[in-house]
């Protein structure tokens, strides 16, 4: 399982050339202005997207611990026995469903400030710590 | 009478084939689906050479197609399909067929469901996970840091939602599986019929935080199928028709952004009351409930968007013993997903033809002249409603 590694494509390059680097890129469409997370492709509206610096800060809206098989053991909660992850509610307004690794699931809290960081599995993605 | 809600009532569900169900290996889901189709026609009292439309639904094992007409000798179809709604299919099914019948394309529509994943080295749990590991592209390998990679998963997600924001507690979700286990161990088909109570609920191993295991439906193979017919023609079959009152389907589509309901209101809020002003009836009219249970949580947020409850009071009412044997609200009367059979809608909506019908043996309701019966697919993404009565809606 620690052999997980992420191969970016054409869509998502920019996204991981800057996650590399420590920022966080979003979506913005190029006429209404209108914010999304990475993955989105298109405006609602079906107008263009670009890309756009997060701040990285973002608030706690769920979270969930996964006792199943971990993607990779950097993942895993501060116990160990499965990994956690949320949904947290960008600064900007968009949510991201996020890894939180290495916390403590006790300790979170809803509404709670968040960070991002990042975690390479062959690319860097995004993950949130408590702030 | 003329309104455009016409065609629900001109509609019945006149047969009920349920196969066996379970762990049942060496059959395919195309095999299961042939035969709860010929369990519904004779049940209905009717032969393979009356039906006139099939509208087939697959699960995650695949493999039930259009092609099921062929292999049952159906001849001369008006309709068929395959309808793909995840969970809120066979409410969908029902919906379409009635509206055939109402437009005249077709008389007698078998509506069958079926599925075979379960093999003798896979267990439940691993029938719906994504395989970990190995390479993924693009923000398809941001998802599987993300997650969630599993239907319980995200389901976990929002039931936490629905904690923090009303104080909703693991232990009331466990009300709702302890209910329906009493419910199941009056069910003769019922896989687990043990009774549970909430100690083996909060004991139960965590599968993805905050849900038990106890919290979770097991996965099924076998087969359903009903049989939708007009009314008028319902009157003479075999068995007591059961009436289609009224019916609606919601895809809410949420916008994951500031602001957002997803966890605390599903389409159910839009879906169940629609249905219920078709059928002319308020929550309180309702005798029995068949409500979704893929998960614990998935009954909770439907009672509260149907308005059986306040919402945010779910927690509450199903702590309460409403939803259990002597409860006000019997609700999934043969066990559900939770502890009878897992076979999608097609669990829900088998138990209302059922109990409407009267034929539920010990487990039988006092009162069942008016049932409601909730889809839902996807984490909360798709929902069907139907309401279902005795006799033909006044």
């Amino acid at each position: 399982m620690s052999d997980f590694t992420i191969e970016r494509n054409e869509a998502s390059a920019p996204f991981f050339d800057a996650a590399r680097e420590g920022r966080l890129l979003i979506r913005r469409c190029t006429v209404c202005g209108r914010l999304y997370p990475p993955q989105q492709r298109r405006c609602v509206d079906g107008e263009p997207l670009e890309w756009v610096p997060a701040t990285g800060a973002a608030t706690l809206i769920s979270w969930a611990v996964d006792h199943g098989a971990a993607v990779a053991p950097d993942l895993l909660s501060a116990a160990g026995d499965g990994s956690v992850i949320g949904v947290v509610e960008l600064e900007e307004g968009p949510w991201m469903n996020a890894a939180l690794p290495g916390v403590d699931p006790t300790q979170l809290r809803d509404g709670m400030p968040m960070r991002v960081e990042f975690a390479v599995f062959g690319e860097a993605v995004p993950v949130f710590l408590p702030a | 009478m003329s309104s455009t809600s016409d065609f629900a009532v001109r509609a019945a569900i006149v047969g009920l084939g349920i196969t066996e169900t379970g762990p049942v290996y060496g059959r395919s889901a195309a095999d299961f689906a042939a035969q709860a189709v010929q369990l519904a026609v004779a049940d209905a009292g009717l032969r393979m050479d009356d039906v006139d439309g099939l509208l087939v639904s697959s699960g995650v094992s695949g493999g039930v197609h259009i092609g099921l007409a062929g292999q049952l000798g159906l001849t001369d179809l008006r309709m068929l399909s395959h309808i793909s709604q995840a969970g809120s299919t066979a409410g969908a099914q029902v919906q379409l067929a009635a509206l055939a019948i109402a437009g005249g394309l077709a008389t007698t529509i078998v509506c069958v469901h079926a599925d075979a994943p379960l093999k003798p080295k896979v267990k439940s749990g691993d029938a719906y996970r994504q395989a970990a590991g190995g390479a993924a592209a693009g923000f398809a390998g941001l998802a599987m840091v993300a997650g969630p990679r599993t239907p319980t998963a995200g389901y976990a997600l929002a039931a936490r939602r629905h904690m923090n924001h009303y104080g909703t507690t693991s232990e009331q979700l466990g009300a709702i599986a302890v209910g329906q286990r009493q419910w199941a161990s009056k069910n003769p088909q019922a896989f687990f019929r043990e009774p549970i109570t909430l100690e083996d609920h909060q004991a139960s191993r965590w599968v993805v935080e905050p849900l038990h295991l106890l919290d979770c439906c097991m996965v099924s193979n076998g087969g359903v199928a009903v049989v939708v017919t007009s009314a008028e023609r319902a009157q003479h079959l075999a068995q007591p028709p059961v009436h289609l009152w009224g019916c609606a389907q919601t895809h809410p589509g949420y916008r994951m952004e500031r602001g957002s309901a997803w966890g605390l209101r599903s389409g159910a809020a839009i879906s169940g009351p629609a249905a219920m002003a078709m059928a002319g009836i308020t929550p309180r009219d309702v005798d029995v409930c068949e409500i979704y249970d893929c998960y614990t949580y998935t009954v909770l947020i439907t009672l509260e968007d149907y308005g059986f409850c306040s919402k945010g009071e779910g927690g509450a009412f199903a702590a309460s013993g409403a939803l259990a044997p002597g409860g006000a609200l019997p609700t999934n009367t043969g066990g559900g997903q939770l502890s009878s059979f897992y076979l999608w809608g097609m669990t829900p909506l088998s138990e209302a033809v059922i109990q409407v019908r009267g034929q539920g043996g010990e487990r039988q309701v006092e009162r069942h002249d008016v049932a409601v019966v909730s889809g839902n697919g996807g984490v909360l993404d798709f929902h069907s409603t139907l309401v279902l009565g005795a006799q033909p809606r006044a």
